[in-house]
Parts: C-alpha cells; structure tokens; sequence
C-alpha cells in the first residue's frame, strides 16, 4: 500500500547540463529566485543534482510550527502553502535546501516531485528532461542493486532525514595532465 | 499537464547547434506555456538542454524588441518607436539614394549567420539577390576550415555518419569537443557504447565537462593536434610492421614515408606535452578497440593548424580502418542542406546592365575587408541572425566600420551589442512566431516548425520583411526588386520538398512532417568510399611554436546557458556571476598572487578588460579562458593577425594575452 | 437423465465451506469419521476436532516416518501434540505452485492406513482444495484490513490527518483510544541494508515487537518503513518520565537477542503527547533521538532528553568547529600520543567521577590527577569550574556527533 518513490542519481552519468533544473522551471513556473531543483558543481570531475529528497523522516516535518507538511502514501512529501506563515524554520532545519521561501508569495514552496504528473503516469519533469539517464525514479521499498551508494561524497549529511536518493558512484579512471 | 484548452505544435530549436531539436510547443489561448522536447525525434528522443526548456521566457520577456525604432544619433542611446512603414520607408529610401548616387547597389552588405538555421531564413540573402549585384559575406567562420580538411580528405565529400551510430563504436574519441555542454544528447549514445563494453577518450587542453566522464582523458598543448595524431598513427605503423596496411588508400605511400622520416615521438612529446607512455596507452586503444568513432570537434580547428589536424585525425582513422565502418568513422559535420534548392538562399541575382555580379567579402574578416572597399565603399549594412560585436574577431575594426555607414539596420529579438550599434532595430520573430523548415548539420532529421503563437507585439520573421521592404522598394521605384513577394512561407517550404527529398526523407509532403520529424533514408553504406579517399600529404609537420606577442593563450569556448551571445537575457539561465570570469590556473594564480574571486585585468594590443579570476588546478599554466558572450565580450581582445582567406574558419583560438592583478584588488 | 451424479458429501463439504476451516474440518471429520485437524504451512493449527487438541490452537510436531516426505501430497506421520503421540495421514494442501498447509487425518488403533485412502482419496483431496480456496480468502481479507490498518497509521504518523476527531473515529475501528496520551518509540535495524536479506530482518522485529507488546498487555499498534518498526505506545499521564518505555525497550532487546536480530536493534525515544495530531511529532522525534543515540552511544535515546545534543547537531559546523577548537585546540596540539585527550573524554564521560574514571580506564587514582593536572596546564583552565566542564562535554559531542 505505502511505498516510497525516490531519486536515482548516477555520478558516473551527470554532466551537468542543467537541463533538469530548468525543465522543472518550466513545469512549475516557479519564481525566478526559487529553485525546486539544483545542479551544483561539487568537484573538478562531479555534478550533483538536487530536489527535495521526500526524506523518510523528513525534518521540516517536526518542526513546522503549523503542520502544514504531508507525505502522501507513495512517499511524496508536500507542503499545503495556505497553512505557511513563512517562518523558515523548515527552510533552515533541511540539509537539502529543499524548502525554497519564496519573496512574491511570503511562503514556502518546494519540489513536489510532480505528483500531478506521475498520478497520470508521467515522470517527474526534471527525470524526462535528463539526456543522460543519471537522474531517475525507482521505488526504494522495493529496489535492490548492490552496485548503488546510500550517499556520494559532496552530499548533505543523510543522517536523521533518510532521504529518498540512492546514487550510483564515480568509477575509477585514467588521467593524464600536463605537466604545470 | 494537457487538458482540454491545451494546444501542441511542432517547433524545432534553430540555433547554431548540433541539436536541432524537435520540441513540442503547449499553447494555452494563444500564449505558449512550455515546451518539451518531442519523442519522435530520434535524435534528442524527448530530451531537450537547458536553453530549450526555458525559451516560454526567451519568447516572453521584458527585454524583448517589441517595436521597430529607431536611434538618433547612433550610438547616442536615445530610441525612438517607428511604426514598420517609417522604418521600410526610411531604409527604401536610403536604398534607392544609394543606388542613384553610385549606379548599383555595390554600397549595400548584409552580414548574416547563423542566428536562425531555418531554411526560410535565407529570405535574407534572397532579398538582396532581387536587388541585384551588391556586396555579400562569403565562408564559414564557424567550421569552413575543417569542413575544407573532409572535403581534401575524402574527394569532395562534405558527409557526416549518422551520430546515433556513436553507440556501436568500441572506442569512442572525442578531439576537442565537449558534447556535454555543447551537444548534450550525443552523450547518451556515447554512454550506450560504455554500457556494451565501449571506451571514451577524450583529448582537450581543457578539463571540460565531457573529459570528467572519460575513461582516458589526456590533456594536449593547445594547437598540437596534428603532431599527436601523426605521432599515434607513427606507433600503429611500426606495430604493423607492414601487416594490414591500407596500400589500396591512395597517398599511403607518401603518407607512410612521412611518419617514418618526419616524425620523431621526443618531439612529439615535447610539443604536445604528453608523454611517450600516454600516446603509447592512445596507440593501443586504436590499435584493440574496433570500430573506433573519432569525433573532431569545431575547437582543433580554431587556430592556424586546424587544417592540418584535421587531417592528420582522419589519416590516422583510416589507417585504423575506421573510414566509413559502422560504429567509426570521422564526425565534425555534414551540409546536407545543400541537397536542398535553397530557393531563397540560392534565388537568383537580378541583372545588372555592367556589373556583372555580385562582389564578395570573407565573413570571418568582415570588417577589415569591407572597410577596404572602394568604388563604391560599403555604406549600408543589414545585420540579420547575428551579433558580430559581441562574437566577431577585429571589434576594433568594427567601431571603425560603423563610423563609415550611413545606414546600419539590425534585425534581432533582443537589444544585442550589434543592435546597440545601429540606426534602426526591426524586431525579429522567434521561431515559435513563423513557419518554417529546418534540417541539422550533424544528425540526420528533417522537421517542420509550426508557428504556434501570433508574432511578438510587431515582431516579424526575416521572410515576411524581406517581402514588405521588396514591396515598398518596388512601389518607390517599380521593378527595383525582383521579390516574389506575394509568396507565402507554406509555399517557399513545398518548393524545397522536391520529389528528390521528399523521397530522401520518405514523405509525400510537408504534411507528413507536422506528424513529425523524419530520418534521411538514403545514408551511404558504409562500404562505400575510400576510393576518393586521400591521405595527409604534408611535407613537414607543422610547428607549435606560435609567434607569441603576449604570454598566454585566451581560449574562449562556448558556455552552458547561452549559444554565443543568444539567450543572455533569459532569467531561468542567468548565471550565479554576471560579470565576465577569467579561468586561470593555480600555478599560474600562485605566480602572480591572484586568487579566486578577486578582479583581475586580462590585456593585450586590442585593449584590456576587467574579469573575476576564478582558479582551477587542471588548467595549463599558459592558458586563460573566457567564455563567449555577455556583458562584456572577450573577443574585444581578439584579432588574427592578417585575417583569415575564404573559407578557412575564425582563428580564435590564436589569441594571446597577459593579464594583472586589478589595483587594489582583493578578493 | 444421464449425466454425473454429484456425491452427496461433496455438496456437503461445499456446505460446510461457509464455517470457515472449522466447518470443512467438521464436516471432513464426520464424513470420515476420524479426528481432523487443519494447520498452516508451519504446522501451526487452524482448526481441529481432535478433543485433545486445544481450540485456541498450539502448535503441533510432526514425526514423518522415514520413507516419507512433504513433498508427497500424502504421507504417513507421527503427531505429537499434549505429550501425547498420534498415526496420522497428512495431505498438503497445495495450490498454485504454493504449500498453505495440511490436513491431518488421525487414525484409531488397528486402523490401516490403506482402507482410508482407498476410499476416501478423493474426498480429502477436495476437501484440500476448498481448504486452499478458504485460506486464500482468509488471506485476501487480512491484507485488506491490513492495508486500511497501515494507511491509518502512516497517514497518523506522517501528520496528514490534521482533525482529532478523525484520528478518533479511525481508531474506534481498532478499539485504540487516542484520548490516552501516547509516544511513538521507533525500533530499527542498525546498518541495515536494503538490498540484502536484512528485509527479512524486519519481519521478525516486527514479531519480536508485537509480541512483547502482547506480553506486556499492550494492544499493538505497530507500523514498518524501510529499517524500522514504529509503535505507537499508551502512557498513563503525559508525564516526562520515561521508565515505562525504557522497561519495554529493555524487554524487546532482549527477546531480539534470542533471534537473528541479536545485537543489531537500537531505538529511539520519541516525546508524549496527550493530542492525537501531534504524535507524528513524536515519531519524528523518535528517529532523530535513533540517529543521534547511534552517534552518541547511547542505548535508549530520548528526544526529550537531548536537547543539547539535537542543538549541536543542527548548528553551523563552521562554528561548531570553531568552538571545538576553542576549547581543545590547544591539547589537539600539544598531545601528542593521543592520552590526555582520551583521558579528558572519559572524565567527560563520566561526569568527572574521580572514581568512575580511573576505573574505567583501569588508572591508579594518582596517575589520573596527574593527567588531569597537566590537562589543566595546557588548555590553562580549572577542570573543577563547572563552567568549563560543560564547554568540555559539550566539545566532545560535537567531536562525536560530526565525526571530527
């Protein structure tokens, strides 16, 4: 009954193209100082691409002053922004910067995975958007693959929230640079 | 989300990109929501980049040219809104005194690129065709020199394999190119080769994107191209030793007798940098990994050795066997639009009772060679689908250009630095705005664009003003243009769908594609070619060593979030630093006590400009990069020396510099 | 008329397939006439009506004879159940490739086991067969409830049921009072894995949980995600006082240490709350106590009782570095084996007991003074100021909680 839909993120994959940021921009019309998703740069050789995790225990729930978050059955974590006050305190308590606070509306918004979408059966836009296939979706209640990492190094502190993200590593490769 | 008051067309993206991607445009009472990219384009397979899923705000935007105006003086800042019929007559006007003063219209140019790859774009040139002889650019600036290095190679032939075969190479080889900012859906067939058990290698000065993902990543001194590939094709030889050569190629002999005598490996590594066990570890990867796809990218030809790199990488693919095999292969780019009529780009040149056509100028050293134009001096310049004072080469020559005109017209979306520049600004249509037909220069896909939205306020296509100034020509001085310009797009687009293409491409008619896009069904086998093969046939290798007036070498690639200069007005793509940011490498940061953030200034004979220095361990100590565009366009500090000929590309990369500490800068 | 007379009993058996096991083992039995007695695959017993077997049903030991197997649909068997042996015929139930258990016929003295399977074969194997058809529907129904069950709680405990009057009326449904004050305790799995047999695990923690809680007279009300087991726990009053958790939390560690389990169960306490709505609070709170009482070494963390902790691990690491720095920056660099610096963190650890101290690190008193005596000199400060004794504890679980 209860699952929990995830990220699946491939290191190996992302070259940071950012196409995925702006698709989710452009499905959610977001305002132009939040972003619902992140490409970051964390090293010479690695991307990451970031959301809101769906945690299983998700922070800005605890702490949220008016209990205005929910997690749907399939593990969506949604905030109803009529009972915000706009107070940040989930803002600051998520490693992930998933909540955004958004100056037009005095409130906070954040990545609701596209429910709407996937309640058609369509992908999250920011997974559709991804050419390479480093981002993706699975079903962590019920995904197995020894190859994939819980964490990747460049990524928030998992402990206590438990995000809803497996990652498959880096592997190893063959450098050659000029001597300066 | 698709409900009910939803509506999707076919567009297809026309920038200056490998991509050419089909998008499918949701149109809500008229306005465009969003786009996607289209599923039934095998090439980008749904996928679009950044720049693609942000264009409902490239379309709508507060920057956008709504109006044609009109500024007096140039230069001066001060615009004014023209209604389009004050703009046609004022430009008809100066048209007509032109042709009246010098006897032709010899004193009018138009620079136009490749701001708008569609077909119906050329309505440009053919604009100035039906005027009959005047001054026109000629070349490529873009990819002329390498696309002259296949056409030497392979007896003519400008062919590109279909890229989706990437995907069967067993060892793909990326020289110079970054697919990952510059072509993003190439990775996933690139990717597909890794899952089959397929390496990548990636060769680049810099440590891009694309290299990161590399299993063999080896970085070369700028401009070193040829010798790294004449030195790995020496290695293979001598492997060979005799066994398995290519005799039947013609010019093995001489080829196979300039390896052995001309080509000594210390050297080889001397100049490109890399050492003995490296180019031995690239020799081996040819030599086990087959079929090998070898990917040249636009960057090994932006500089003076382009051609000869060039070659020398196709020689050695063809002496791996890997010329027209399945899964090998040579890519950098192919013309199949000149398969099509191009009856716009092509139309034809109304008489002249004594001149007897057309005078042409290099585009890739416009402003030099239009200045030294006499009898009549260029006077009237029509700017369309680019933006040269941000991305030519020689911007000094430029302001000196401007300051002969009497008269600069720009057609663009956006208030560029060209259009800044002008008299009259005639605000352009987005693709999204006009029909039009569109077929790539590295897949192989033909689409349709719709138009899916009304114009933009007064925005117009290039077409539909090339037809309205023809017309008011003519009413002003009849028969002055020979225009048809009662033709309407849909029409221009079904004389392009000759039965030849319409039978290349499997379609009956137009119609077929708005179902949507369509594969050329006609590729060369793969077994065909090599008899008008050649190889390299130099004498001697060329040197690296460049005639260095400043210490560094500015290399100034293409970025992410923009396409040259386009897009820079788009928020979803603003970038985290709007200023210009200097690359630099730590050795070299270290040496002149720079460090990350601070303002450094970056300088040589054609000027200075102020950047943030930003630092990065993987950067050779003699290289600085910028990337293209923005507020402050770096080409301002670049010139090639003695211009380039037709058709070679812009030399861009042959740029040196030095660059300072800002005075009292701090991070 | 032609055609195929239906057995009599057949329809009779079919009757009886309206009462459940119970009924098809009554009627089977009285057609029979023999004892018969149904069990699951794990042989525990769902209906019988051999008089010695108790109603409420235990489990039974089966003796196969040596020639026999289970795979066979019938085999000869020894049961043994009230001390007691009994002959018996079983018969697996078996359907769609799956075992759902057995029917055990028991023979009378002198009984050959022939003469009841010469006549009566078929009969059983189609009581079998509605056997089969009656456990799945069972099956079917307790899936069902379970489902409605576990999307109550995950719905109480993610705080997506904002009204008290609904989480009352649901938990009617159970006989569960939420007007009673509760804290949610979270069990877990330490590092598990989720993509092994560790989902496994999980069940029998499950069952572990459950069962404690049955045996301590508690009615359960547990709930699964990913590595954990949550339970919902009955306080009398909302007090701070955590003894009654504690105890309980003892008592399934264990009981874990009997199964597979052994060593690899920790928790975390969550806080009491009077309202409903708020539990989910408490539950969020139980996983953070987890986590940080993995961090921190602690058996049965409570959140009410780690403010400090929870302070520290949320608060800028820049700063929390810092202050590290501050207050044993000066022993990092100056102690060079590492002893002082083990030494002051079990001072820490023992709330500076003299005693304790020394004994834990197996030091003569003296040794331990002297150590202290030169902490004191480097770092500069009174060790017996209580000011900074709370700088000190406070550095070290900074050290612990962001692996410094």
């Amino acid at each position: 009954m209860t699952n929990q839909v995830g990220f699946i993120f491939d290191a190996d994959s992302c070259i940071g193209c950012k196409a995925c940021e702006v698709a989710c921009r452009n499905e959610n019309k977001t305002f132009d100082g939040v972003k619902w998703r992140r490409v970051t740069k964390i090293s010479e050789d690695t991307f990451l691409s970031v959301s809101c995790n769906h945690c299983n225990n998700p922070e800005c729930f605890r702490v949220c002053p008016e209990n205005a978050f929910t997690k749907r059955y399939d593990g969506i974590v949604l905030i109803d922004s009529s009972l915000c006050n706009g107070c940040k305190i989930c803002v600051e308590a998520c490693p992930y910067n998933a909540p955004q606070f958004d100056p037009e509306t005095n409130k906070v918004t954040k990545c609701q995975m596209c429910y709407p979408r996937q309640d058609q059966g369509l992908l999250p836009a920011c997974v559709e958007a991804c050419t390479t296939s480093a981002l993706g979706l699975v079903d962590l209640e019920t995904f197995v693959d020894p190859n994939a990492v819980p964490a990747i190094e460049g990524f928030p502190d998992i402990r206590i929230t438990q995000p809803s993200i497996v990652f498959y590593p880096q592997r190893k490769k063959d450098r050659y640079f000029l001597n300066h | 989300m698709i409900d009910a008051a939803m509506e999707i067309f076919r567009n297809v993206c026309p920038r200056n990109c490998y991509g050419t991607c089909s998008m499918l445009s949701y149109v809500e009472n008229g306005i465009l929501t969003k786009v996607t990219g289209d599923p039934k384009h095998g090439y980008s397979k749904g996928h679009l980049c950044a720049k693609g899923y942000a264009y409902t705000q490239y379309v709508y935007n507060p920057y956008r040219l709504k109006y044609p105006v009109l500024q007096s003086p140039r230069g001066s800042g001060n615009w004014k809104r023209i209604s389009w019929d004050e703009a046609y007559n004022i430009i008809a006007r100066k048209i007509l005194e032109l042709h009246d003063r010098y006897g032709s219209n010899l004193a009018l140019g138009y620079n136009k690129f490749s701001g708008n790859l569609g077909i119906l774009h050329y309505a440009t040139e053919g604009m100035f065709n039906s005027l009959g002889p005047h001054t026109k650019p000629a070349g490529n600036l873009c990819m002329g020199t390498g696309e002259q290095a296949i056409r030497d190679s392979f007896g003519g032939e400008f062919r590109n394999p279909a890229p989706e075969d990437m995907a069967e190479a067993k060892l793909v080889v990326l020289w110079g190119a970054n697919p990952a900012v510059t072509n993003v859906h190439q990775m996933k067939f690139i990717y597909s080769a890794l899952k089959k058990g397929g390496k990548l290698v990636v060769i680049d000065p810099l440590y891009t994107a694309t290299a990161a993902r590399a299993d063999l990543y080896v970085q070369i001194r700028p401009g070193t191209d040829a010798l790294l590939a004449h030195g790995i094709a020496k290695l293979l030889l001598e492997k060979k030793e005799g066994r398995d050569e290519p005799v039947h190629l013609p010019g093995w002999k001489a080829y196979k007798e300039f390896l052995k005598n001309k080509i000594d490996l210390d050297t080889v590594c001397q100049k490109t940098g890399i050492t003995h066990e490296y180019i031995e570890k690239l020799a081996v990867l040819y030599d086990n990994c087959r079929p090998a796809a070898t990917w040249a990218g636009f960057g090994i030809q932006r500089n003076n050795h382009g051609k000869e790199s060039m070659k020398a990488i196709i020689s050695l693919a063809a002496l791996t066997g890997n010329i027209h095999v399945k899964g090998g292969g040579v890519y950098f780019a192919h013309d199949d639009i000149n398969d099509f009529p191009l009856h716009l780009a092509r139309f034809p040149e109304k008489k002249h009772p004594i001149i007897p056509r057309s005078r042409q100028i290099n585009i890739a050293n416009f402003a030099e060679e239009a200045l030294q134009l006499t009898d009549p001096p260029l006077k009237f310049l029509w700017i369309a689908s680019r933006n040269p004072l941000s991305q030519d080469q020689n911007l000094k020559g430029w302001q000196e250009l401007i300051k002969n005109l009497e008269l600069i017209v720009t057609v663009d979306l956006y208030m560029t630095e060209t259009a800044k520049h002008s008299d009259i600004i005639l605000p352009a249509a987005s693709h999204f705005e006009e029909e039009d037909l569109l077929v790539g220069y590295w897949h192989h896909w033909l689409s349709f664009n719709e138009k899916a939205v009304a114009p933009y306020f007064e925005a117009k296509s290039d077409l539909k003003i090339a037809r309205e100034l023809t017309k008011k020509l003519n009413e002003l001085s009849p028969g002055f243009s020979n225009f048809p310009y009662d033709r309407e797009p849909i029409d221009w687009i079904k004389m392009e769908l000759t039965p030849k293409i319409k039978k290349r491409y499997g379609i009956g008619s137009y119609k077929d594609l708005l179902e949507g896009p369509r594969h050329r069904t006609d590729m060369e086998p793969e077994s065909v070619a090599g008899e008008n093969f050649s190889f390299f046939a130099g004498k001697k290798p060329a040197g690296s060593d460049e005639e260095k007036n400043y210490p560094y070498r500015l290399l100034s690639p293409q970025s992410l979030l923009r396409i040259h200069s386009q897009f820079s007005h788009v928020p979803w793509l603003r970038p985290e630093h709007e200023e210009t940011v200097a690359v630099i490498g730590t050795t070299l940061a270290a040496k002149k006590e720079i460090k990350d953030g601070m303002k450094i200034k970056i300088y040589n004979e054609q000027g200075a400009l102020t950047a943030t220095a930003k630092t990065n361990e993987y950067l050779p100590e003699d290289t600085v990069v910028v990337e293209q565009g923005g507020k402050n366009p770096i080409n301002q500090l670049i010139k090639i020396n003695g211009g380039n000929n037709i058709p070679e590309s812009t030399y861009f990369y042959d740029c040196y510099v030095n660059i300072s500490k800002k005075e009292g800068a701090e991070a | 008329m032609g055609g195929v007379n239906v057995p009599e009993f057949v329809q009779e058996l079919l009757a009886s397939s309206k009462h459940g096991l119970e009924g098809i083992a009554g009627k089977l039995s009285e057609i029979l006439a023999h004892p018969v007695i149904i069990t699951d695959p794990l042989h525990r017993v769902k209906a019988s009506t051999a008089e010695e077997v108790d109603p409420d049903y235990g489990e039974i030991v089966i003796h196969l004879h040596l020639d026999q197997d289970f795979e066979q649909l019938f085999f000869d068997c020894v049961l043994s159940f009230n001390g007691d042996f009994h002959e018996a015929i079983g018969h697996r139930i078996f359907f769609n490739n799956q075992n759902h258990g057995y029917i055990f016929t028991l023979l009378k003295e002198a009984d050959g086991k022939k003469r009841l399977i010469e006549g009566y074969e078929s009969l059983i194997k189609y009581a079998a067969s509605l056997c089969s058809m009656q456990i799945q529907k069972e099956k079917e129904i307790k899936a069902e409830r379970f489902q409605f069950k576990n999307a109550f709680l995950f719905d109480l405990l993610y705080g997506n049921l904002k009204k008290r009057e609904d989480i009352l009326a649901f938990g009617d449904i159970w006989n569960w009072d939420f007007l009673q004050p509760h804290a949610v305790l979270v069990f877990a799995i330490k590092d598990f894995n989720y993509y092994s047999s560790d989902r496994q695990l999980l069940q029998t923690l499950r069952y572990t949980v459950e069962q404690a809680l049955i045996q301590n007279g508690i009615q359960p009300i547990t709930f699964s995600k990913q590595n954990e087991i949550a339970v919902i726990f009955p306080k009398d009053t909302d007090s701070k006082n955590q003894q009654k958790e504690k105890e309980f939390i003892a008592f399934v560690m264990q009981q874990a240490k009997k199964t597979d389990l052994n060593e690899r169960v920790a928790c975390g306490i969550g806080k009491t709350y009077n309202n409903p709505e708020e539990l989910y609070k408490s539950y969020q709170e139980a996983k953070v106590a987890y986590e940080l009482g993995r961090l921190l070494d602690v058996d049965m963390p409570a959140f009410a009782n780690m403010g400090l902790e929870t302070i520290l691990y949320k608060h800028d690491l820049q700063a929390l570095k810092e202050f590290y720095q501050y207050v044993l920056g000066d022993l990092l660099n100056q102690d060079e084996d590492g002893e002082l610096m083990y030494t002051l963190e079990s001072l820490a650890k023992h709330q500076f007991d003299i005693k304790q101290t020394s004994e834990a690190l197996f030091l003569h008193r003296n040794t331990l003074r002297y150590r202290m005596k030169k902490i004191e000199e480097i770092l500069d400060i009174k060790l017996d100021d209580l000011n900074n004794r709370l700088n000190i504890i406070a550095a070290f679980k900074i050290k612990q909680l962001h692996n410094l």
